[in-house]
C-alpha cells in the first residue's frame, strides 16, 4: 500500500517539475507520469476490493506474459487485425467513390443523404442478426460489422470534403477548360483528399472500437473473443483487462500508421501546422 | 471426443457466446445442429422453424444459488427477492414457475431477471441479486468462491430436469438420417462413458476445460463429482412426460402461446438403447485432436 | 503516393490473410469452403454449443 502511494507522489512531482525541462524530456515525462499515477490508482482500487473482480496490474501483467509465451496473443492479434483491415479496406474502397459521387452531384446528395444519415447512427450490434443471416457465423459476419461501422464515417467525411471544396478552385479550373472526369481527377479529388484522410482516420478508430462486438458472433479467435470468452471462465478477469490493454495499444499503433498518410506531399497543404 | 467416426463423418463443434446468435444461425441454416435450452427449441418449432429435438444434452446440472450469509433456507424464503434466470426461454425459468406454483406464489412474488450466466456469480457476490438459477459451472463458481450456497439442486426439486437439448434441422433428418444417427450415437456413447467411471469424468473435465470450454478444469471436476449425481449423462432419450410438463409451464407463463403435441417438436427415433452401446475408448489422451481449430464434438462435461 | 499506399495495402492484406488462415482458420477449412474435398466425400457437420450445462 505504501509503495503505490509513494509512486503517486513521485508521479505528481515529476509532472510538476517537468515544466522547466526541455521539450523532448517533457514528451516522455508527461505521459509517463500520468500513466504511473493511473496504474497506482488502479492497483490501490483493485487491492481494496472485498471480492476481487478487478485484477491488479501485476496479475494482468502476468496474464499478458503468459499469453505471449504460449503464442495465443499473437494469434488473436492477427485475427482481430485481419478482420478490421479487411472490413476497413472494403469500406474505404466502396465508401470513398460513393462519397465522392454523392458529394459532387446535388441530385445524388438529395437522394442518398437522408438514407446515409438514417443508417449512420445504428450500432453495429443491432446488425448482428442480419450479419448472421447474410454471412453465417465466423469471419464473414465480423468483417461485415466492421465494414458497416467504418463505411458511414468514410462516406459522410468524403461527402462533406467534396461539398466543402472552395468554389474558387472549381471555377478557375473550369476557366482553364477542365470538365467532367478531368475536373474530378485533377481538382475535386485532390482538393478533398486531406479531409478524406481525416475521415479514414476516424473510421479506422471506429472499426477497431467495434472489434469486440464483431467477435461476439461465434468466432474462435481474436481479442474481442478473448474478452468475451474470459468472462465464461472462472476468475479470469485478468484476461479481460489484458485484452482491453492490448486493444488500446494496437489502437495507438493503427492511428500512428494511418497518420503517415497525412505526411504525403499531395495532402500536407490541407493540415494546419502547429 | 470422436473426431472422425469409423464411418468417416467429420463432426466439429462451434462454440457460441449467446443463445440469440445461436438461434439466428440455426434459423438461417448456417448450422444444422446445436445444443440449446429446451423451451427455446420448442418456441422455434412453434414459430414455424423446421427443427426437431432429437436428444438431450444431459439431465439435471442446474441449481438455485443464494448468498452464503443470506437467511434464505427454502423456496418460501425467496418471496420478495430478486433471482436471475438465464433466459425467459430456459427451463430454469419454467422451474422457478413450477416451484412458485407449488409454494402458492404468483407472478411478481419473486422478481425474475434475465442475465447472461457468466455474469451471475459476480452479481450475487456484489449483492445485485439475492439468488440465481442456472446450469453449471456457474453454480459451482459461487460455491467454490465462497460467496454462494446451493439452495437446491434440480435433482432434489425436479428430478431428471431437462436443460439443454440437441436440436437438428428437419432437412438434415429427412436427407441425412444416418448422419444424425451417427451424431446421436456418438453423444450417447460419450454419455455412457462419462457416467461409467468417475475417472472418465475427471479426464473429461481436464480435456474439455482446457481445450474446448476454456474453463478451469478444477471447476468442472467439482461440478462432475460433488455430488456425482449433480449432473447426469445417461437416460438422455427425450421422454413425453418431461416435455408435456415443460409445454404446460411454457403455456402457463406465456413464452409459448400455443399448445403443441410431443410429436410435433420431438423426434426421439434416433435415441439409441444405451445398454446395447459399447464404449470403444477408456481413458482420454490429455491433448486435443490434432487437426487445427475445428474442434471435435464433445458432449462431455456439459451440454 | 497512390502506388505506395496501394502497395502497402495489398502486401499487408495478403500477409494478414495468410497469417490468419495459417494460425486460426486452417487451410483445410478454406479448401472445404471452396468445394475442394478434404474428407474424401464424407459428410461434415457443425454442432453448436454454449459452455454452460
Amino acid at each position: 500500500m505504501i509503495i503505490p502511494l509513494l509512486l503517486i507522489v513521485l508521479g505528481v512531482v515529476l509532472f510538476v517539475q517537468s515544466r522547466r525541462w526541455p521539450a523532448a524530456v517533457q514528451n516522455v515525462v508527461l505521459p509517463g507520469s500520468v500513466a504511473l499515477v493511473v496504474l497506482c490508482l488502479w492497483h490501490i482500487g483493485a487491492a481494496a476490493q472485498e471480492r476481487p473482480i478487478l485484477p491488479t496490474p501485476k496479475l494482468v501483467a502476468v496474464a499478458l506474459v503468459n499469453l505471449v509465451a504460449d503464442g495465443t496473443l499473437w494469434r488473436y492479434v492477427i485475427a482481430s487485425v485481419f478482420r478490421v483491415s479487411v472490413g476497413f479496406v472494403l469500406a474505404a474502397a466502396v465508401g470513398i467513390p460513393f462519397g465522392l459521387v454523392v458529394g459532387w452531384s446535388t441530385r445524388a446528395f438529395t437522394a442518398f443523404n437522408p438514407l446515409v444519415q438514417g443508417l449512420r447512427p445504428i450500432s453495429p450490434i443491432a446488425w448482428i442478426p442480419i450479419a448472421i443471416l447474410l454471412f453465417g457465423i465466423g469471419d464473414g459476419s465480423a468483417v461485415f460489422l466492421i465494414f458497416l461501422a467504418s463505411f458511414f464515417p468514410i462516406v459522410v467525411g468524403t461527402m462533406a470534403a467534396v461539398r466543402n471544396i472552395s468554389l474558387v478552385h472549381v471555377r478557375s479550373a473550369q476557366n482553364f477548360g477542365l470538365h467532367g472526369m478531368e475536373l474530378f481527377r485533377h481538382v475535386v479529388f485532390p482538393a478533398s483528399l486531406p479531409q478524406i484522410i481525416t475521415s479514414l482516420r476516424i473510421a479506422l478508430g471506429v472499426a477497431w472500437l467495434v472489434v469486440v462486438a464483431a467477435e461476439m458472433i461465434a468466432v474462435n479467435s481474436g481479442l474481442g473473443y478473448m474478452i468475451i470468452d474470459a468472462r465464461n471462465q472462472g476468475m479470469r478477469y485478468d484476461l479481460v483487462v489484458a485484452g482491453m490493454l492490448v486493444i488500446g495499444a494496437i489502437g495507438i499503433v493503427l492511428d500512428l500508421g494511418i497518420r503517415r498518410l497525412e505526411t504525403f506531399d499531395e495532402v500536407r497543404w490541407g493540415y494546419a501546422k502547429r | 471426443m470422436t473426431d472422425h467416426s469409423e464411418k468417416g463423418s467429420l463432426f466439429t463443434s462451434q462454440r457460441f457466446s449467446d443463445f440469440p446468435s445461436m438461434k439466428e444461425a440455426l434459423i438461417a441454416r448456417k448450422i444444422e445442429a446445436t445444443f440449446m435450452i429446451a423451451p427455446l427449441a420448442m418456441k422455434l418449432v412453434a414459430d414455424g422453424v423446421p427443427v426437431r429435438i432429437v436428444y438431450l444434452g444431459h439431465r439435471d446440472g442446474t441449481g438455485i444459488m443464494v448468498g452464503t450469509d443470506s437467511d434464505i433456507q427454502d423456496f418460501a424464503g425467496l418471496r420478495g427477492t430478486k433471482v436471475a434466470i438465464p433466459s425467459r426461454y430456459s427451463n430454469q425459468n419454467l422451474l422457478m414457475h413450477r416451484m412458485m406454483n407449488q409454494y402458492g406464489m404468483v407472478d411478481g412474488d419473486i422478481t425474475l431477471l434475465e442475465m447472461p450466466p457468466p455474469e451471475m456469480p459476480a452479481a450475487l457476490a456484489n449483492g445485485d441479486i439475492d439468488g440465481y438459477i442456472v446450469g453449471e459451472p456457474f453454480c459451482a463458481k459461487s460455491e467454490l468462491g465462497g460467496w454462494g450456497r446451493v439452495l437446491y439442486l434440480t435433482k432434489d426439486i425436479w428430478p431428471d430436469f431437462v436443460s439443454c437439448v440437441l436440436v437438428v434441422r428437419k432437412e438434415l433428418i429427412d436427407e441425412h438420417r444416418p448422419l444424425v444417427q451417427e451424431l446421436v450415437d456418438g453423444i450417447a456413447t460419450s454419455g455412457k462413458w462419462l457416467d461409467s467411471d468417475m475417472v472418465h469424468r475427471m479426464d473429461a473435465a481436464e480435456v474439455v476445460g482446457k481445450y474446448y470450454y476454456n474453463q478451469d478444469p478444477e471447476l468442472l471436476k467439482f461440478v462432475l463429482s460433488k455430488p456425482p449425481d449433480r449432473v447426469k449423462y445417461t437416460d438422455l432419450k427425450p421422454m413425453q412426460k418431461n416435455f408435456d410438463e415443460i409445454m404446460a409451464l411454457a403455456n402457463q407463463t406465456g413464452i409459448i402461446d400455443k399448445h403443441m403435441a410431443f410429436d410435433e417438436y420431438v423426434d426421439n427415433s434416433f435415441a439409441p438403447d444405451v445398454f446395447t452401446l459399447t464404449v470403444p475408448f477408456d481413458r482420454l489422451p490429455m491433448e486435443p485432436a490434432p487437426d487445427g481449430p475445428g474442434t471435435p464434438v464433445t458432449p462431455a462435461g456439459g451440454k | 503516393m497512390k502506388t505506395k499506399v496501394l502497395f502497402v495495402v495489398v502486401v499487408g492484406l495478403t500477409l494478414l490473410t495468410w497469417a490468419h488462415i495459417s494460425l486460426n482458420v486452417g487451410w483445410d477449412t478454406v479448401k472445404a469452403n471452396f468445394g475442394l474435398a478434404t474428407e474424401d466425400g464424407h459428410y461434415s457437420l457443425t454442432v453448436g454449443f454454449l459452455p454452460v450445462t
